[in-house]
């Protein structure tokens, strides 16, 4: 229960960040011509915010199957790294390891990159309960643009920036946490150079390289 | 390709970016170079998912990214005074919402 409570409460902002981008890729697919059911099985089989946006202004196109698969790999490139600071954390996550990792999302990952102060089978709990809040949001989120969108009296317009604001909060607290500010600073430095560099499509794919090579060529002042 | 294919293709292959990690170092090791980017990754990651998050503010128009600068600022304000993530996160949020309607109508 304390363990629920914990997990509601973190993953707040991306309820409000989920339910409302969930919302709008609901009427999106709506306006789009999606059926319904096409909608949420999308929610389901793929579970990716900005690709599920991308893959359903696909299909109309008729689009071949190099074209989405190389499309998916430019624009979820980034999840390549999420897995490896879990590995060892989702050891002994037995059967629900393969939903783990179906699961990892921008903010799912972010929010397993705080300081935890819990046991093993705890932490393996609380990842799990993130996991599925959040995976509950975003298809709530999509069934709700789908029937609601119209009914809903107020604008939502700028309550996504509550995601924003996570990512920033546990962005200062990692650099806090794990004494690698300079690492920090670096990342922001090389993502914000790459995005004036380079084509947005490619901005992500850009920066990634060139952390992996900052890495690979300084020393880590990490402490964890 | 039929809508269900599509669907198949981009969420296999998101699945696979996600799984990558976890099948390829289960029952091998980690080069050494790599259990140091794994532990230097988060705040890297962190910081990107930050621009990435604003990456569609515009600068020219119609707003200047003044609500997102300010919101910013907010966020990074109140998190390093006082360390309460939710306060931070919400107070921001709210601001930036007041500041669209503000900016909307005075644009």
């Amino acid at each position: 229960m304390k363990l629920l409570k914990k997990a509601l409460i973190d993953s707040l902002p991306v309820m409000m960040g989920y339910l409302v981008v969930g919302m709008a890729y609901g009427v999106y697919a709506r306006d789009a011509g999606i059926s319904i059911g096409d909608t949420v099985l999308a929610d389901l089989a793929i579970y990716a915010g900005s690709m599920q946006f991308v893959t359903v202004g696909l299909l109309n196109t008729a689009p071949a199957f190099l074209t989405v698969a190389l499309l998916t790999l430019l624009v979820n490139f980034r999840h390549l790294f999420y897995g490896l600071p879990l590995i060892e954390e989702y050891k002994g996550a037995k059967g629900w390891k393969f939903y783990l990792i179906y699961a990892l999302t921008d903010e799912t990952f972010a929010l397993t990159q705080q300081k935890l102060n819990l046991e093993k089978k705890d932490k393996l709990r609380y990842y799990l309960l993130i996991s599925l809040l959040d995976q509950s949001y975003w298809v709530l989120g999509s069934i709700l643009g789908i029937f609601a969108f119209d009914l809903i009296p107020f604008s939502t317009n700028g309550v996504e920036f509550a995601m924003t604001a996570l990512f920033m909060v546990l962005f200062l607290e990692a650099m806090r946490d794990r004494g690698c500010r300079r690492d920090g600073y670096v990342a922001l430095f090389l993502c914000v150079g790459s995005l004036i560099l380079f084509p947005k499509a490619y901005f992500v794919v850009i920066a990634l390289l060139a952390i992996t090579l900052y890495t690979v060529f300084t020393k880590g002042g990490t402490i964890v | 390709m039929n809508n269900a294919w599509v669907f198949l293709t981009v969420g296999l292959i998101t699945f696979g970016l996600r799984a990558l990690p976890f099948v390829l170092f289960a029952k091998y090791p980690m080069p050494l170079w790599l259990i140091d980017l794994s532990k230097r990754i988060p705040v890297m990651i962190l910081g990107l998912l930050v621009i990435y998050a604003l990456k569609d503010t515009r600068f020219s128009n119609p707003t200047y990214g003044i609500p997102e600068g300010i919101a910013l600022a907010i966020v990074i304000g109140l998190q390093l005074r006082f360390r309460n993530a939710l306060l931070s996160i919400l107070l921001s949020t709210l601001t930036y919402i007041v500041l669209l309607q503000v900016c909307a109508s005075s644009f």
